[in-house]
């Protein structure tokens, strides 16, 4: 960790004046796009990203077909404007790598048997990246999902915990996630109580695995609630498109 | 109206209700697959989520499509599902239009009556890929065909079909809707074919 950069107070209170356990501010809309199945735009703080859903639709080519579910293709990316440093366009290893996690993040909760030989397609623009943007598409990207009438067995919502200053804290921003000690962010279907995904990067004790645990899932209880507003607020009627 | 349950909710539990539609039931409880509306039948203690918004983009049994041939076998015919209502399928869904299920007529050979590039409208008879589709009925069949021999669009003249270039004269498993009919006329689901196409 950098000793110029003071993440955190003795007394608890972070960089941008967060608790330990608060979130940023957290904006989502459903339903903002309409020339697709389904779509989602999420604010997480600076983090702003806007997810699309297409399909399901035949598989082409054929052979990526299979006979007894839909395939879920999905692809995280970072427009070049997201970050400080203009980002190629093409994808990256580490593109390549999230769009797998969040795949596998997202296919436990979805009934793909419903649709066999389709192919469904999620596409995860990061529009502005500040921390967070796997976590935040995956929240977005299962609204966007439930949006477009997938059958579901429930919404996934993600966020991550990390080690800043010696304290675990919930939610990380840029500067906390860069010269953090740990990060880990965690996926969840909170009403069956069933993580979708897990990763740690750094180091963490036991107990403090746990604790990022328990921050993680009032983290989400938080989010889950605003996921549900969101679809409340598409289905009564009130649309808002960018 | 019964409040808006979304994926995940709790609906009811296993010892109440029998589940139906878009419900699934997890260690006993019953829960919601999709946004919707429950709607509960304690008499037969049945229970029920109706999705409401958008539904996926899918044929399914009993829906009648247009659909354009893509290949006929003397068993078989292959069709590209295009649309259905309103809705355009992009890429198109195969289908399989079997000989049995042609017309309730006998047929001794499919590709007789069907070529590649015709336009079908036909009913959907099976829940998924691949397809299976029928044509018997006199709405459901070809509605616009080409000529085999010059490539122009056939006119149908009662239950055969005439090229107006070079005076051919073709069969096929005639829709009472088809478009193009002999002096000129178009049929009003011609018209109504023609608007959709537009608009896709």
């Amino acid at each position: 960790m950098s000793e110029s950069v003071v993440l955190i107070t003795q007394d608890g209170v972070r960089l941008d004046g967060r608790r330990i356990d608060e979130l940023r501010p957290v904006k989502m809309q459903v339903g903002v796009l309409k020339n697709c199945s389904g779509s989602a735009y999420i604010e997480q703080g600076k983090t702003k990203i806007l997810v699309a859903v297409q399909g399901p639709r035949e598989a082409h080519p054929k052979h990526i077909a299979l006979p007894g579910r839909a395939i879920l293709r999905t692809r995280y990316h970072m427009a070049p404007f997201s970050t400080d440093e203009r980002k190629s366009p093409a994808p990256s290893r580490r593109e390549v790598e999230l769009s797998k996690v969040i795949r596998e993040a997202l296919e436990p909760a979805l009934f793909l048997e419903e649709y066999p030989k389709t192919v469904i397609d999620v596409f995860i623009e990061v529009l502005q990246a500040d921390a967070g943007t796997r976590s935040a598409g995956i929240t977005a990207a299962s609204i966007a999902l439930a949006e477009a009438g997938i059958p579901m067995r429930d919404l996934v919502t993600a966020v991550a915990v990390g080690k800043v200053g010696g304290k675990v804290v919930l939610d990380l921003n840029e500067a906390e996630d860069e010269h953090g000690e740990a990060d880990m962010p965690i996926a969840m279907m909170p009403s069956l109580n069933k993580i979708t995904l897990l990763q740690l990067n750094g180091r963490l004790t036991r107990q403090e695995l746990e604790e990022g645990v328990n921050l993680v899932k009032k983290g989400i209880k938080e989010l889950y609630s605003l996921q549900k507003q969101a679809l409340r607020a598409r289905f009564s009627g009130a649309q808002v498109e960018v | 109206m019964s409040e808006i349950v979304l994926p995940g909710d709790a609906v009811g539990v296993v010892e109440e209700y029998l589940g139906e539609g878009f419900v699934y039931e997890h260690n006993g409880v019953l829960r919601a697959a999709t946004v919707g509306f429950v709607h509960r039948d304690t008499s037969k203690h049945l229970l029920k989520v109706v999705r409401s918004g958008r539904t996926p983009n899918v044929p399914t049994k009993g829906d009648v499509v247009y659909g354009v041939v893509s290949d006929a076998k003397p068993k078989m015919v292959v069709v590209d599902i295009v649309s259905m209502d309103k809705k355009v399928f992009q890429p198109p869904f195969t289908a399989l239009l079997p000989i049995s299920m042609i017309s309730t007529e006998r047929v001794e050979s499919a590709d007789s009556l069907y070529t590649e590039s015709d336009i079908v409208i036909a009913k959907v008879e099976s829940t998924s890929s691949p397809f299976i589709l029928s044509t018997k009925g006199s709405e459901f069949g070809v509605i616009l065909a080409r000529c085999r021999n010059c490539g122009s669009m056939l006119e149908s003249d009662t239950k055969i079909l005439i090229c107006p270039n070079c005076g051919a004269k073709d069969r096929r498993k005639l829709s009472s809707n088809y478009i193009l009919k002999r002096h000129g006329g178009v049929s009003k689901s011609g018209e109504s074919f023609g608007n959709n196409r537009k608009d896709s």
